[in-house]
């Protein structure tokens, strides 16, 4: 029976068009559904060792600045448990990705919910985020503030307000995502120009996190618009070359406790956009916001979308090169147009 | 089978119901190019491979942070707790006057790793020893309170003679500065000098470019004027920057005076080209039309010649800090 079930609904499809009516966006932003959550339970993935036998992806068409042909072969992508041993225990190690009561949610929500009036907006959003008891918030970066001491020029008063010295820890409370649910995942990359690999570079993740990132897509004008936040932490993050054969392997280069949190747009009042032009051309823009009000400005300094990038520490065949940290970027405004080359 | 029939049930359900979606014909959609804003390159100099991707993109920008902090370690000869690179209240772009944004422009940014092959035959091994994120143009206002900074920093300083005459300071009895200022002030008046700064350890006038506080002319370093004759620069070359001091005029100045760098030239509009940020594990040499540029190990900021020109009264009283926010702690 269920063989002619899409027959069916083919069959309803065609008869009932006629009753069909555009929702206006008006009546589509009082829609508040349920959502569908996502748990993928024991899963381990492995798209196949042997390079050379043809268990990769190839991205074609590119070139190089001579114009000679370039492959970008992907390959040895994995997701697997803790322990993966940078994709040498994968089948047989799998992870929980998400969990009941905290899964993966594609999501029709009302706009008005999010501050963006009479639009429904259709959300896709990983695992939650607690407040952390160290951070005092969602993030997991403790930071240390300063204040301001300097001037703009030599005679003029002293700046206000206080800023970012320095990340003092790392909250991890803030993550519902436990231990059996952050996945390990590693990929190799070979360059491939006029038939010549020279090496190829392999990533390995462990510990990932991707709890508290967010998808939200809405339409207005003709034109795609969003919102999005991407929030990931890991344990570790090893690069390393080998070899075009994946022998011979070079020293690691690690970097361990990274975390990256950065939120694109705010509402309507910054939005994202995407298009593509006539000559195939995107633009990528984060909308400016120039031309608001004071009190504006004032919630979108403290409260506003941003960026913050940690790294605890980066390791070189034992030697250590330290912590980097780039804290309370705002981007007020951004706009990026592809260009043939 | 079930996911064809669905499939055909669902497109005739669209073909139906949104008659004004059409397909695009292979020909016009061949007439796309958007496909060519990624180019890979790999080349080879040495023992070293070299990977960049570029990617054919005009950016424009405003933004700020409050931090930007790279390659926080202890390192020898360095003071304790100190970075790389630190830079607090970070800002790309501008806010102008009226109100309206200032970007910073940005042309086809580029990521570049580096590997050094050690040993040869079949026990080579590869090691990916730096990676940089790069800028093949770039174009407007760098702000920022820069605490230490590791990199390639050269400074092109310029004025009138006027000027530099002014901030001559000579003792009653030092007759050679006195005839000095006199040229400088006098028949040089007008004409417009240059000098060439780097990143400097203040107290030798050595050049130093590792976790840096100053900028100045090193040792050696003469000023010139560009436009004037041989003989006139013989003259100015007799007269070279020692200990940051040049005829009786200091050399060296704080890196945390200048609060807002024009990256390019801002009298002709040219952008700057070979701008970039590295992060190696030992000493690379990156390359952008065939000129080299040694980046030491760890974090590193290039800023290639020409990149940065600053007046010599910005030199010496510093440069005032743009506005960058719209509710800005400097301004407001």
């Amino acid at each position: 029976m269920t063989k002619w079930l899409p027959l069916l609904v083919l069959g309803c499809c065609i008869s009932a068009q006629a009753d069909l009516v555009p929702v206006d966006d008006a009546a589509l932003g009082e829609v508040q559904g349920a959502g569908l959550g996502v748990v993928f339970e024991n899963f381990a993935f492995e798209a196949g060792e042997s390079v050379s036998a043809g268990n990769r992806l190839d991205i074609s068409g590119i070139t190089n600045s001579s114009g000679q042909p370039v492959v970008l072969g992907v390959s040895q992508f994995y997701i697997a448990g803790s322990g993966s041993n940078q994709g040498a225990n994968v089948i047989g190690n799998p992870v929980n990705l998400g969990r009941l009561a905290y899964p993966f949610n594609l999501e029709l929500v009302n706009g008005d919910v999010l501050g963006i009036s009479d639009k429904a907006i259709f959300e896709f959003t990983a695992p939650s985020r607690l407040i952390g008891q160290s951070s005092g918030n969602d993030s997991m970066l403790v930071l240390a503030t300063e204040n301001r001491t300097e001037r703009r020029f030599p005679g003029l008063p002293v700046a206000t307000g206080s800023r970012v010295d320095r990340v003092t820890g790392i909250d991890t409370s803030v993550l519902t995502s436990r231990e059996g649910e952050r996945p390990d995942m590693g990929v190799r990359f070979d360059v491939n120009v006029s038939g010549t690999t020279t090496q190829s570079l392999q990533s390995h993740i462990t510990g990932l996190a991707v709890d508290g990132s967010y998808v939200r897509l809405w339409g207005d004008n003709n034109e795609m618009i969003g919102n999005l936040g991407i929030k990931a932490v890991a344990d570790s993050l090893t690069f390393f070359a080998c070899n075009e054969d994946g022998n011979n392997c070079g020293d690691n280069v690690v970097f361990t406790d990274f975390i990256i949190e950065s939120e694109l747009g705010s509402g309507e009042d910054q939005p994202v956009t995407f298009e593509v032009d006539a000559s195939g051309n995107f633009t990528v823009e984060v909308g400016s916001i120039a031309g608001k009000s004071n009190s504006f400005y004032q919630n979108y300094y403290n409260n506003g979308p941003r960026t913050d990038v940690y790294i605890g520490d980066v390791t070189v065949a034992g030697q250590s090169f330290g912590s980097t940290t780039i804290s309370n970027l705002q981007i007020q405004y951004l706009k990026a147009t592809s260009r043939d080359l | 089978m079930k996911a064809v029939v669905v499939g055909i049930a669902l497109t005739l359900l669209a073909a139906h119901t949104h008659a004004k979606l059409e397909p695009i014909a292979d020909e016009e959609l061949s007439q796309y190019t958007g496909q060519a804003f990624l180019q890979i390159d790999n080349n080879n100099v040495g023992n070293m491979d070299f990977t960049r991707f570029t990617f054919g993109m005009d950016v424009e920008t405003l933004l700020t942070s409050d931090l930007v902090e790279l390659g926080r370690y202890e390192r020898s000869g360095e003071p304790a707790g100190s970075s790389d690179i630190r830079i607090n209240d970070f800002a790309l772009g501008s806010i102008n006057a009226d109100g309206s944004i200032n970007p910073f422009k940005i042309r086809d940014p580029f990521v570049e790793l580096a590997y050094e092959t050690v040993g040869s035959g079949a026990n080579a091994q590869e090691n990916l020893v730096g990676v940089r994120l790069g800028f093949g143009e770039a174009f407007g206002k760098l702000t920022g309170n820069i605490e230490y900074l590791t990199g390639n920093i050269e400074v092109e300083i310029y004025g009138k003679g006027s000027y530099l005459a002014s901030q001559m300071s000579c003792s009653w009895w030092d007759l050679v500065c006195a005839g000095a200022k006199g040229l400088v002030g006098g028949t040089w008046a007008n004409d417009d000098f240059s000098a060439q700064a780097v990143l400097i350890n203040p107290s030798n006038g050595e050049p130093d470019g590792i976790r840096a506080t100053h900028v100045g002319m090193q040792d050696g370093q003469t000023l010139s004027i560009p436009n004037g004759s041989g003989f006139t620069n013989f003259l100015l070359g007799i007269f070279s920057s020692s200990n940051c001091e040049l005829l009786n005029v200091q050399t060296c100045f704080p890196l945390s005076i200048y609060r807002t760098l024009d990256i390019g030239n801002r009298d002709t509009g040219a952008p700057a080209q070979g701008m970039f940020m590295s992060f190696q594990t030992k000493t690379v040499t990156w390359y952008d039309g065939g000129n080299g540029t040694n980046a030491t190990q760890g974090a590193f900021m290039n800023i290639p010649n020409g990149g940065i020109r600053t007046s010599f009264q910005e030199a010496f009283d510093g440069t005032e800090r743009v506005r960058t926010k719209f509710l800005d702690p400097y301004y407001d």
